[in-house]
């Protein structure tokens, strides 16, 4: 590989609804697993809280800063009694960093089995992180865990170097929301981001409610037993949920929900109304305990949110909590594109219209490109092409991040940009800003 | 042979001395740098020719051959994990990576290649004009509106997002508060970079031909050309179209102008010209007569089919040409009495008057000729015996053949 020089970097990318973890010079991550962290209520009761070090100020108002957190899709997948899980990420930004600390610890020790003390870290981070955070991580990684290198890398910036170029305008349709952010020449220009809270999160919420309006409740995996009677023939006993926590069960039922967008949610090519089209051929999906469900216009009315926020004042009223999502209102894909680019200098405006990038987790919706490109030609001024590319493997589009990730710590001309701990110590994790502004 | 032995007394033993040693024969040595099939091919017979081997001995003194160590000298070659220096770093962080190594006979490993890590030379940066102490107080001018200390902070960021102004922009958070436009920012630095360059090469005139120096930053042009380019971005999509449509109807106005102010070529006016037309020609056609002539110059009687006049006529013409009598001569003299007397080839426009006109030329060309030819005749035979009357009588030269009658 000309260019490069693999020095057996590490690099992980915590997003808002999984995290991947691998390493550097690979195409894909090797560990891929939810974003969240549970804790067991029994250990945080009777135990006195020990002097923290009084740095550590972000703590979530939950999570009790004693209790074990527990990561990864072993701890989460089989029935706890007693078990709080929360998302490690709202709306961008860590609820506390032991949270953060604790995916890390499972992505090193659990899967990748890794001792972190022998290789450079690279992180991405989102694009609107403030410099408090970042020092928060650093001293985390450097203190806490001692590894030798480490660069934090805006997100944008690695998944426009996973799609090959260095100037685009990034749109992120992601978990939590979507964040558009253009990137110049390696820099992301920080007036241009601009978010919407309506993300996948959102999409999974709205499905949910649809599939429930039909009287049909989703039950999560282990609320329920199957046996055989006969052959081919199931019998689905009730298991109850007692003594289950409601972050768990919720949790596991928005990964149903999830799924069933994913599998059968499209969006259309023209702008949806779901009274037009109420009739039109539904689609079969078996829930895990072997229900059967049709699911007709919610297909297209569901994605549909991302492009008519409006629909989540009229259809899916008080699914989404908008209130609560700071600095992100509910906004189409296409204002927040336009705003973005609006926020830009001229004359840079033109080639941002033309390189578009489309990645993240909603991006996998197949026809969301196509109809984008098209709204987007009919809204944009008439002297700038419009042009929306996105990867054509559905892996490239959803780990962008990490892809660029490991294509930038593999790099030869990269390997004098880390941050080492020597660096660290002398000027503090200030200089980070200054290394990867 | 054991009883000639016995009877001249000599022993049984094989006698050593007698066998001579043979000369040992010399094997021919396989010269350097021929390959051992080639060799075996070669018999005693042929004389090996040196000359491709003094070519290859000489490409060797010259050092184009590269000789290459053979692998027992060299080592074998072996991958090994080892830190690294990288030139470019200033903090001496040892990373590590996969390094070619060579392992000789004893064990020992040495790195194939040692010199400087490859990719610390790509660390190259644009040049930043930066002041110190002194040229601040001797050579840059004084603005009111730019501390020396947020100076400093733009030389900074310069430095660090290496002159790309867009970002620079994006990031500026001056000390002082105030927020500048990336025109502000790029005429300060493009200020300071031309009294700097000036004042350390010594006058304008050593650096005239320098870019900053010719085109000095014109910040107020910058901005109204991005006002410009801003209303053009705002353009909606009615008025780009009403905009294509004016372009279009000046360009169709433009073209006619031109058109017109070509002088035209006169065409010759109709009414000057007078066609001789014979007299009996009719003039309208009768109708289901065919408008095309024969060369008669009456209506052709002619298969149902698709004709073009010109061609008809041509036609017609050359029929016409190949019934004279006499051959090619005549021929050639119908043609040069047509170039002398009519017009300069056919007509122009093939309508019927015009044809008509055409063919009658012709035909009463090819009478005259007729009509001289016999007067020549004529002529020539009354030369020749005098007289034009009684050819019977007078041919004889007085003497009158016997007639029956007598």
């Amino acid at each position: 590989m000309y260019g490069g020089d693999e020095t057996n970097g590490v690099v992980v990318d915590c997003g808002s609804s999984t995290t991947r973890a691998g390493y550097a010079g690979e195409d894909t991550p090797e560990a891929l697993f939810p974003s969240v962290v549970g804790f067991s209520t029994a250990d945080a009761e009777g135990q006195a809280r020990p002097e923290t070090s009084n740095k550590r100020q972000k703590t979530s108002a939950t999570i009790p800063s004693t209790r074990k957190l527990r990561a990864g899709n072993a701890q989460l997948d089989y029935r706890h009694e007693g078990f709080e899980v929360e998302p490690v990420f709202q709306y961008g930004n860590f609820t506390s960093i032991e949270a953060v600390e604790a995916l890390w610890e499972h992505a090193w020790r659990d899967r990748l089995r890794v001792n972190i003390e022998e290789h450079p870290v690279m992180m991405a981070e989102p694009v609107f992180q403030t410099k408090a955070a970042r020092e928060q991580l650093l001293e985390a990684l450097f203190e806490t865990h001692k590894a030798p290198a480490a660069f934090m890398a805006k997100s944008a910036v690695l998944a426009s170097y996973a799609m090959g170029r260095q100037t685009s305008l990034m749109v992120d349709a992601g978990h939590n929301g979507t964040v558009v952010a253009a990137v110049h020449d390696g820099f992301v220009l920080k007036h241009s981001i601009t978010q919407s809270c309506i993300g996948g999160s959102a999409l999974s919420q709205c499905m949910l409610k649809s599939v429930e309006a039909k009287n049909i409740s989703v039950k999560p995996r282990f609320a329920f037993k199957r046996q055989e009677t006969s052959p081919g023939h199931f019998e689905v006993q009730d298991v109850g949920l007692k003594g289950l926590t409601d972050s768990f069960c919720k949790f596991h039922v928005q990964q149903i929900a999830a799924d069933i967008k994913e599998s059968i949610g499209r969006v259309s090519d023209l702008p949806f109304s779901a009274s037009e089209n109420a009739n039109i051929p539904t689609v079969n999906y078996e829930l895990p305990d072997g229900n059967e469900i049709q699911i007709g216009p919610e297909r297209f009315n569901v994605p549909e949110v991302l492009l008519q926020p409006s629909l989540l004042q009229s259809t899916f009223a008080g699914v989404v909590d908008t209130a609560a999502a700071q600095g992100a209102s509910p906004a189409s894909l296409l204002d927040v594109i336009q705003d973005s680019i609006s926020r830009s200098d001229v004359d840079v405006r033109r080639e941002l219209y033309n390189s578009i990038l489309l990645t993240g987790g909603c991006s996998l919706f197949a026809t969301l490109r196509d109809r984008l490109e098209r709204e987007l030609a009919d809204a944009a001024p008439q002297t700038a092409k419009v042009k929306v590319t996105s990867p054509a493997n559905a892996t490239e589009r959803r780990f962008a991040v990490w892809i660029g990730g490991s294509i930038l710590a593999s790099l030869g001309s990269f390997q004098q940009m880390w941050m080492s701990k020597k660096e660290y110590e002398e000027h503090g994790a200030a200089l980070m800003h200054r290394k990867a502004p | 042979m054991s009883d000639v032995k016995d009877i001249l007394g000599m022993s049984r033993a094989p006698d050593r001395s007698e066998v001579q040693p043979k000369p040992k024969e010399q094997k021919a040595k396989r010269p350097e740098g021929m390959s051992r099939e080639a060799f075996a091919l070669l018999d005693g017979s042929h004389p090996i020719a040196p000359s491709s081997f003094v070519a290859d001995l000489a490409k060797k003194q010259a050092g184009l051959k590269e000789k290459r160590t053979p692998a027992e000298k060299r080592g074998q070659v072996v991958w090994e994990m080892r830190p690294f220096k990288n030139e470019a770093r200033q903090d001496g962080l040892e990373l590590r990576h996969w390094a070619k190594c060579l392992k000789d006979n004893a064990g020992r490993v040495r790195l194939a290649e040692d010199g400087e890590y490859p990719f610390a030379r790509l660390d190259c940066k644009p040049m930043v004009y930066r002041h110190d102490d002194e040229e601040w107080d001797n050579v840059i001018v004084k603005d009111a509106d730019w501390t020396r200390e947020e100076t400093e902070y733009l030389l900074d960021l310069c430095d660090q997002f290496h002159l790309r102004f867009l970002i620079i922009a994006d990031r500026y958070e001056a000390p002082a508060g105030k927020t500048r436009s990336m025109e502000d920012l790029k005429a300060r630095y493009y200020t300071i970079a031309r009294q700097l360059l000036i004042a350390r090469e010594g006058g304008p005139e050593q650096v005239a031909h320098q870019t900053i120096v010719k085109y000095p930053f014109n910040a107020d042009a910058e901005r109204a050309r991005k006002r410009a380019v801003e209303a053009l971005l705002a353009r909606s999509a009615g008025q780009e179209a009403a905009d294509q449509a004016t372009l279009e109807a000046a360009r169709g106005i433009e073209n006619t102008r031109r058109a017109a102010a070509i002088p035209r070529k006169q065409p010759p006016a109709a009414d000057t010209v007078e066609l001789a037309t014979p007299v009996d020609l009719p003039e309208q056609p009768l109708p289901g007569a065919s408008s095309l002539l024969g060369a008669d110059l009456k209506p052709a009687q002619l298969k149902p089919g698709v004709f073009s006049r010109a061609a008809h006529m041509r036609e017609v013409a050359r029929q016409q040409l190949a019934n004279v009598p006499g051959g090619a001569r005549a021929q050639k003299q119908v043609d040069t009495l047509l170039a002398e007397l009519g017009p300069k080839g056919e007509p122009v426009c093939a309508t019927q008057a015009t044809c008509a006109a055409y063919l009658a030329l012709r035909a009463d060309i090819v009478q005259m000729l007729e009509l001289r030819k016999r007067l020549q005749h004529r002529q020539a035979a009354e030369a020749s015996q005098g007289g034009s009357e009684g050819r019977g009588r007078r041919a004889h030269k007085g003497k009158v053949p016997a007639r029956y009658d007598a």
